[in-house]
């Protein structure tokens, strides 16, 4: 089974440039309406005020949210994938002990498994939660920088 | 996606409530310089004395019903004070629109070459009219607004400014509505 691949990469990557380019093209929005708020607006222009900083606070909450939690997400992953597949390949046959706590890499959040390999208990990380593995069994694993890309049944 | 804003909330509420702060002043200081009125929107009147009320500012505003006129703005500097000189020199004669002065102290500031010569009035020197005096009943009138003394006072209109024959004729107009003030 494999968990991390160079075309799942590549779809990080091109998530990354759209979510950027649907900032720009939001941002090029948001100041255009603000301009023509500012520039249309009469003497009085109390109302166009107050529609130019609505504007301002929502395009600018916007603007946080996207940067610490949606591009965010998408951007780490994406680092995430390029540094693990560049990384050397650990190919091991390992004896899966139990899937241990949630933590962050890389501002990833992967779950860490035991497995025992060489006579060594290790932690191994591995993105999202589909993978169910077997107390005890031995496993072929392929690990990178730490990440557990490929793994598959290990052959009596 | 829920769960990331809340858990990056408690580090980044900050970040929101400057956008908040920002945005608010940012637009005032943008509509504020867009929508400031031009030279020839507004009149300055400068008084050497004490200014007691600046309702005048939007009295005489109302009053003048000049169409374009958006602000009148009241300027003064106290004989006495510091960079007294200075003030009327750069504020008063340098860019306001019409200048009060107590005859008193006439001779102590530089209004030749700084006013207009006027066609009408009657302080004259060296056959030159150069302003107006403020009748006593217009003194008395505007007595709630400037702090008169026993003096007689003159009203000047700057050559500086471009509302005295350049672009509007509204220094003219704001003399002669003073002029005619009447309690």
């Amino acid at each position: 089974m494999i968990l991390i691949t160079e075309q799942e990469r590549d779809r990080e990557e091109q998530k990354r440039k759209r979510y950027l380019l649907f900032y720009i093209v939001s941002a090029c929005v948001y100041v255009a309406a603000s301009l023509l708020l500012l520039f249309l607006s009469p003497l009085k222009y109390k109302g166009y005020l107050v529609g130019d900083i609505l504007l301002s606070i929502l395009f600018g909450f916007f603007s946080i949210f996207f940067f610490t939690v949606a591009y965010a997400f998408v951007k780490n992953r994406s680092h995430l994938f390029e540094k693990v597949l560049a990384a050397l390949p650990e190919k091991e046959y390992a004896l899966f002990v139990k899937v241990g706590d949630t933590i962050t890499v890389d501002g990833v959040e992967m779950r860490k498994y035991h497995f025992i390999i060489l006579g060594d208990e290790r932690e191994v990380n591995v993105l999202g939660d589909q993978l169910t593995l077997e107390e005890g069994k031995r496993y072929e694993v392929d690990i990178r920088a730490g990440v557990l890309v490929e793994i598959g049944e290990a052959n009596a | 996606m829920l769960k990331r804003f809340k858990d990056t909330f408690p580090s980044e509420w900050v970040k929101y409530v400057v956008v908040v702060i920002l945005s608010v002043a940012l637009w005032i200081w943008f509509f504020g310089i867009y929508h400031a009125p031009q030279e020839y929107e507004m009149l300055e009147v400068f008084y050497v004395g004490e200014i007691r009320d600046y309702s005048f500012e939007k009295i005489a505003k109302e009053d003048l019903a000049i169409e374009g006129l958006r602000k009148v703005e009241l300027n003064s500097a106290k004989p006495g004070e510091s960079a007294f000189d200075t003030k009327v020199l750069m504020v008063g004669l340098g860019s306001s629109d019409i200048v009060i002065v107590p005859e008193s102290l006439i001779d102590t500031i530089p209004y030749k070459g700084h006013v207009v010569e006027l066609e009408q009035g009657d302080f004259v020197k060296d056959g030159v009219i150069y302003g107006v005096y403020l009748p006593e009943k217009a003194k008395k009138s505007l007595s709630k607004y400037f702090a008169f003394g026993t003096d007689r006072y003159v009203v000047f209109a700057a050559s500086t400014s471009v509302n005295a024959g350049k672009i509007t004729d509204n220094s003219f107009k704001l003399i002669d509505w003073l002029v005619e003030q009447d309690v």
